[in-house]
């Protein structure tokens, strides 16, 4: 999970969609039997501002799509909780936090592996828990278990993070298909 | 942000897609095409020869109508319906979140398949191969297969299958129908 702007992402989807239909449509109308709808400039004269005008527009485009495309994925952190105290800051990693649920979860035959990670959302720090299960997990207990050690988590720290637990299946499963067990 | 409020946001968006990569390539594709157009134009504009294709002949080319120009329309109009579907539809991923007052608990469909499976299988007292579930979004589908001649108790099984979805608290609901194959199998 990442903080990108989903409604950004479809109204980009959405405008290049449409002029790309617009424009293969365009370059099929001589096949329907009809002269281009716009009437374009004869080829080779090209006024040069028209040219320079295409040059900078596109050079615009080229910056703006640059600029989206490196700015993804950001919201990502490592560090949970930043607790500044007189000797110093105290930080907390979210391995920290995957490895105490790994421990409560030791024992669980279901559980093939525990992975964490964190990110920022509307100014908090969210911990995500990525819990493997094996086929035919038993699902309430394997969460009722993850709640006892975020509960744990909760004491230790003096204070509520906010978690995601996702629940995925094995790689068998996933190869088998997508949402099917047997 | 409230954590019930918070806690929405993150389940709404663990349970579509972010269009992220579908985007990226889109605008890689766009920066190029851009990027090709600007500096033709760029040289053109200075005098000088173009790098692969003058902007006046790339115009005269599209209006033309050849071949080529007609298969390139036909390829541009389907990536743009594509990305237009992928706009407009709801971009849903087969998960379901769980009901829960500390947690925001997101699962595949798949494990829940693998929940009503376990479950199934103790309440019809059957082999784990005789028993096949699977999830989509409104509707879990378990079918068993009995061994011959020993029945199997369909409402007990749809009864316990129903019980577990509703302890999970999946959303969207999830309604749990059980079949039985007509032909059973022989042995345990």
């Amino acid at each position: 999970m990442t903080r990108s702007n989903r409604v950004v992402n479809r109204i980009i989807l959405f405008v290049v969609g449409l002029t790309a239909l617009a424009g293969g449509a365009v370059l099929l109308l001589p096949l329907l039997g009809r002269a281009a709808p716009l009437r374009l400039p004869a080829p080779d004269t090209l006024a040069p501002a028209t040219l320079a005008i295409v040059s900078v527009a596109t050079a615009i485009v080229v910056v703006l799509s640059v600029a989206w495309i490196v700015t993804r994925g950001r919201g990502r952190t490592s560090q949970l909780l930043v607790v500044p105290g007189e000797a110093g800051v105290l930080t907390l990693d979210s391995r920290v936090a995957a490895d105490l649920v790994a421990d409560a979860l030791a024992h669980n035959a279901d559980v093939v592996s525990v992975g964490s990670a964190g990110f920022r959302m509307r100014g908090r720090t969210v911990l995500s828990l990525r819990v493997v299960a094996r086929r035919a997990a038993d699902l309430s207990s394997l969460v009722a278990a993850v709640s006892e050690a975020i509960g744990a988590l909760d004491a230790i720290l003096d204070t509520r993070l906010p978690v995601l637990l996702q629940v995925v299946p094995g790689v068998r499963v996933i190869r088998a298909r997508e949402n099917r067990a047997r | 942000m409230t954590e019930p409020r918070l806690y929405r946001r993150i389940r709404r968006r663990e349970l579509h897609r972010s269009r992220s990569g579908a985007t990226v390539v889109t605008l890689v594709v766009v920066a190029l095409l851009a990027a090709l157009i600007g500096t033709e134009c760029a040289l053109a504009a200075l005098g000088r020869p173009p790098l692969l294709i003058a902007p006046g002949r790339l115009l005269g080319l599209a209006v033309s109508g050849s071949a080529i120009t007609e298969t390139a329309g036909a390829v541009v109009a389907l990536l743009g319906a594509v990305a237009l579907l992928l706009a407009l539809l709801p971009g849903r991923r087969s998960r379901h979140s769980l009901a829960h007052d500390r947690l925001a608990v997101v699962v595949d469909d798949a494990v829940i398949a693998g929940a009503l499976l376990r479950d199934a299988r103790r309440s019809a007292a059957l082999a784990p191969d005789r028993v096949a579930a699977s999830v989509s979004r409104r509707r879990a589908s378990v079918r068993l297969t009995p061994t011959s001649g020993i029945p199997i108790d369909v409402a007990a099984v749809r009864e316990s299958a129903d019980s577990l979805l509703a302890e999970l608290g999946a959303s969207p609901s999830v309604r749990a129908v059980v079949d039985i194959a007509s032909k059973g199998e022989v042995g345990s």
